[in-house]
């Protein structure tokens, strides 16, 4: 018995220092006279987008005789991971996956994409005249995101139970949204309990779930959300409103299940799915969600509805990539990332249908080599029409922490604990408390 | 016995046994912990091009003036005693039951220990879909038995949902609970047992006269370390509500977690871990006296 | 009275039996659920009438995620970091406990073994972000190594508390047989304690094992690409996906995790329990 245990010991050691040796020997390659040409590139792995960059970065690595070294992240904590490396510079990223919402956590650290810093890396070089310009707008004078998945809210509506009730029109307004809320809440099996709901929405508290559902309706409003700074602006009247028609549609006219509040992406799309709720208020990629599920070809879509006052609109971020400043390969990551926004990079993406390209050349590329149905064309047509036209980016400053204040307020808010004017007050005390310290 | 210990000279070779150990702990747990320590007296915000100033205690005193961080304290406190309760409870009459003959025992004993040795992701999973409204098993058998009329939210609906947290907690460790009991069962004689038969005791009074004096070392032993570990409870409640409803499910490991890694705020975050780290010390203080008396 | 007993007897056998089958059932069919989720196509899944069994055994939960040869990495190294860091954890616990054991005395003895315990309630969290710098440093950041040596560290003062009980045990005639024969301390070490702690030691390496494996915080910050992952964090992440939740594919690879799991506890539960027992004794 000890003889086996000692030969385990001494083969387990021998194991360990295997792989130990494992990593120095890739350091030593790399610092050789034959420099084999490698990137350090960090992805988001719990993203939709992800699949097709990962695809589209092996072609590119493949192509051109790169190594590619994937990190990877995942969504809460890749924010902090980045700045805790370009502090520690190490690991020293080439490109950086991020939705640039956090741009202004981000921006610091990476490289001006307008040919300041390095001439080449110089997005309006690229751009073609067919990429979305309010994908990558300047943020604090320079542009830092190569953006890849466009992000907008869309209105989604079940076309089958909308004609059931006998509404006509697509909701276009507040109004109408809650009238035909009301009409589609019901007890489909009448066993007392409401089973199908009106509408529903991101209401879980975190970065990008409540909040958005709020910046949504803020924008709709006719308000806004930050100023060029990041810095909030969203409790102005039309914000009050805007909160207050969100918490109304729960607590008030009870179109929104109750357990809204708990809403992440995930269960919004199992219950929509399942035909929980009738409407919903979601990211474009609901609809490709849809195919194959008894809901296919029943779904409608269009922009979100807007208040009396106000005018169509909607958020609108994008899974971007940028190049830390420490990149030591700043060029090779440059050639990367273009290639990532490019038509041909971007009509691959589109063909998987769950993202949405800037550049509308993929579109059109993507209909000569793909199989895309002709409703999915139209209902792209129609998400990057909604992109060009009415939306506006979000960043918020210091957002990672900010959005989280301003999610467990809102939370409150939809809780009835706290008035919509008292909470996004103190949201806002709160934050500013925050960016002065 | 000390007779024969003083007798023996002290060998150095102890010291080359113990340093490997001793190394690393001291390097992997003890710096870190003082480090911690360290940053949280200091205003250390990773997103701030703000230098970090030091601080002192005001890192501690923003999270007791924190309302979130005192309702996740209070959440704490209720889930830690209730699953120490919970699975002390069960952990006791499962071992009282093994101590008994049945056939099937050694299956029964091999398959208790599952919810113990398996991966808590795993434990997570398979409750958060058990338990899930809209599809979940449990609410689809209470609604066919007529218990109840409509889908419980289990997880969505604030204060059920830390109860339900709570039940995993003890569904996982009620094993190894009932473990070190059954262990410290079998250290009984069975001649206590029969003499208080004879001297007419009944069952209970034998349990409560014998058993529980007698297991009280074990006891300590598994407390000691259930509370450990439950004070630092992470795992399950990042994956099944992530801090849950309007923060009711919210932990001292997931607020550490959330206001440290995912807020960028080191100085508070690391507030939060010396914190855990002194609340499981302060736990444990009575207990490490007995556990050391084992002798 | 032998008629009256006789049936008490029965009584209490038959509540024995409901106590044990309870037990059973609220130990397994959580288990079991996952497992017949494991099989299901999606509309199945998700269907509000509920499907107990699964219409056939669907594989593509399976196949799709084998296919998808990262999870066989992932698994992989949780299998390299695991065993690695067992081994480790054995090796220096054993020796540990050992000179904690009646078979020395030393200035701080009981100092140390406090030190340990202490060690132990160090929370993962609390050492995260000081790691964080640190591993970057010696440039262990996502690697096995470093994963490894973390959780080791984790697991250490738990096997050494546990054995050190078990060599207590030893009754210091056997060391002093071992040194009239001329054994140093090392040697009594290979040929009286050893041997004679089998089930101590099987104990305490498959609840080291245990630990190591389910590892969960450390993996999770500190391992971020292929090279280093562990199979629970590649499960977490399913969970969390912006996209959509595949209850069949996380429920595919939970009882992939589970079964090794499951294998250990059918045939090693005599030893675990045989190592806590026999370490009881002095009670």
């Amino acid at each position: 018995m000890k003889k086996g245990f000692f030969l385990i010991v001494i083969m387990s050691l021998y194991i360990c220092g295997l792989f130990a040796q494992g990593n120095q020997e890739a350091t030593q390659v790399a610092t050789s006279v034959e420099k084999p040409k490698e990137l350090t590139v960090a992805v988001v792995v719990n993203t939709s987008d992800v699949g097709t960059a990962r695809k589209s970065m092996d072609v590119w690595a493949t192509k051109n005789g790169v190594k590619i070294n994937y990190i990877e992240e995942n969504t809460s904590t890749y924010a902090s991971s980045y700045v805790l490396a370009s502090k520690t510079q190490n690991p020293r990223f080439d490109l950086i996956m991020f939705w640039d919402f956090y741009l202004d956590q981000l921006y610091s650290m990476l490289t001006p994409l307008d040919g300041s810093v390095n001439p080449k890396l110089d997005i309006s070089k690229i751009d073609n005249g067919d990429l979305l310009r309010s994908g990558y707008s300047n943020y604090k004078g320079h542009p830092y995101n190569v953006p890849y998945g466009l992000d907008a809210y869309v209105f989604y509506y079940r076309k089958d139970l909308l004609d059931a009730a006998g509404i006509k029109k697509v909701p276009e307004t507040w109004d109408e949204l809650l009238a035909a809320a009301q009409k589609l809440t019901k007890d489909t099996n009448g066993d007392g309990n409401i089973d199908q709901w009106g509408l529903a929405t991101n209401g879980i508290p975190g970065q990008v779930f409540n909040t958005y559902s709020f910046f949504n309706l803020v924008l709709t409003n006719g308000g806004s959300v930050v100023d060029a700074n990041g810095k909030p602006l969203f409790n102005s009247p039309a914000g009050v409103e805007a909160l207050q028609f969100m918490v109304d549609l729960r607590n008030k006219y009870k179109v929104m299940p109750p357990d809204v509040i708990t809403y992440d992406n995930n269960k919004i799309n199992e219950g929509f799915l399942s035909g929980k709720f009738a409407m919903l208020l979601h990211w474009p990629y609901m609809y490709g969600m849809t195919y194959g599920t008894p809901l296919e070809g029943k779904v409608g879509a269009s922009a979100v509805p807007h208040s009396a006052k106000g005018q169509g609109a909607t958020v609108l971020n994008a899974w971007s990539f940028g190049i830390p400043m420490m990149s030591q390969n700043k060029e090779l990551a440059w050639d990367l990332a273009s290639y990532l926004i490019s038509t041909e990079a971007g009509a691959f993406e589109f063909s998987q249908r769950k993202d949405w390209p800037f550049r509308a050349s993929a579109y059109v590329e993507a209909g000569k080599q793909y199989q895309i149905p002709a409703d999915f064309q139209e209902f792209s047509k129609m998400v990057f029409k909604i992109a060009d036209d009415h939306s506006q980016k979000i960043i918020m400053a210091r957002g990672g922490e900010t959005s989280i204040i301003l999610g467990d307020y809102i939370d409150l808010a939809m809780n009835g604990k706290m008035g919509a004017k008292e909470a996004l007050d103190a949201a806002v005390k709160d934050i500013n408390a925050l960016l002065n310290n | 016995m000390d007779m024969k210990e003083t007798a023996r000279k002290t060998q150095p070779i102890v010291y080359a046994y113990l340093a490997p150990g001793i190394l690393l702990i001291v390097c992997f747990l003890v710096v870190p912990i003082i480090q911690g320590f360290i940053y949280s007296l200091y205003n250390y915000n990773l997103a701030s091009t703000a230098p970090k100033k030091f601080i002192g205690f005001k890192n501690f005193l923003n999270l007791v003036n924190d309302s979130k961080y005192i309702q996740t304290f209070g959440q704490t406190v209720f889930f830690v005693a209730f699953a120490l309760f919970f699975e002390f409870l069960l952990g006791f009459l499962f071992a009282l039951l093994l101590k008994q003959d049945f056939v099937g025992k050694q299956f029964l004993r091999g398959i208790m220990l599952l919810p113990w040795m398996m991966p808590q992701v795993v434990t997570a999973f398979t409750w958060s879909w058990i338990l899930n409204g809209t599809s979940g098993v449990l609410n689809q058998i209470l609604l066919k038995m007529g218990i109840i009329t409509k889908n419980i939210e289990w997880l969505s609906t604030p204060g059920l949902a830390l109860c339900v947290i709570t039940f995993i907690d003890v569904w996982t460790f009620t094993p190894f609970v009932t473990l070190v009991l059954y262990a410290g069962l079998q250290g009984i004689s069975q001649q206590l047992y029969e003499a208080a038969t004879i001297d007419g005791a009944g069952v209970f009074q034998q349990i409560f006269h014998i058993t529980m004096p007698m297991l009280k070392s074990s006891a300590s032993v598994a407390f000691l370390m259930r509370s450990m570990m439950a004070i630092r409870t992470f795992d399950s409640v990042w994956i099944i509500t992530r801090g849950g409803p309007a923060g009711t499910t919210e932990l001292l490991g997931t607020y550490a977690y959330k206001k440290g890694l995912i807020g960028f705020n080191i100085g508070i975050g690391s507030a939060a871990t010396t914190i855990i780290f002194f609340l499981s010390l302060l736990m444990s203080l009575r207990f490490i006296g007995v556990v050391l008396k084992k002798k | 009275m032998m008629v009256g007993n006789a049936r008490k007897n029965k009584i209490k056998q038959l509540i024995i039996y409901l106590c044990a089958v309870v037990i059973f059932f609220y130990t397994v069919l959580p288990i079991v659920w996952i497992v017949l989720t494991s099989f299901k196509t999606r509309d199945e899944i998700f269907s509000s009438t509920s499907h107990i069994l699964p219409s056939s055994f669907y594989l593509e939960n399976y196949t799709s995620m084998l296919g998808k040869s990262a999870y066989g990495y992932y698994f992989i190294n949780s299998i390299i970091v695991s065993l690695c860091a067992t081994t480790i954890v054995m090796v220096f616990a054993i020796l540990s406990g050992y000179s904690f054991s009646a078979a020395f005395v030393f200035k701080g003895k009981n100092v140390s073994m406090i030190f340990i315990i202490i060690a132990r309630m160090v929370p993962e969290i609390a050492v995260i972000i000081p790691m964080y710098f640190f591993l970057q440093k010696v440039g262990l950041f996502d690697t096995k190594t470093g994963i490894t040596i973390m959780i080791a560290a984790m697991a250490y003062p738990l096997a050494t508390w546990l054995l050190k009980s078990f060599f207590d045990d030893i009754p210091s005639s056997l060391y002093d047989a071992g040194k009239i024969d001329g054994c140093n301390s090392f040697q009594i070490l290979l040929k009286i304690v050893l041997p004679i702690s089998g089930p101590s030691i099987s104990s305490t390496l498959i609840i080291s094992f245990l630990t190591v494996w389910n590892s969960f915080l450390i993996p999770l910050t500190f391992a971020k690409s292929i090279k280093a992952k562990t199979f629970p964090i590649a499960i977490s992440e399913l969970a969390y996906s912006e996209f959509g939740v595949s209850w069949g594919n996380i429920s595919a690879l939970s009882v992939i995790a589970v079964i090794p799991m499951f294998l250990l506890g059918i045939f090693a539960q005599k030893y675990i329990i045989a190592g806590l027992t026999g370490g009881a004794e002095k009670g």
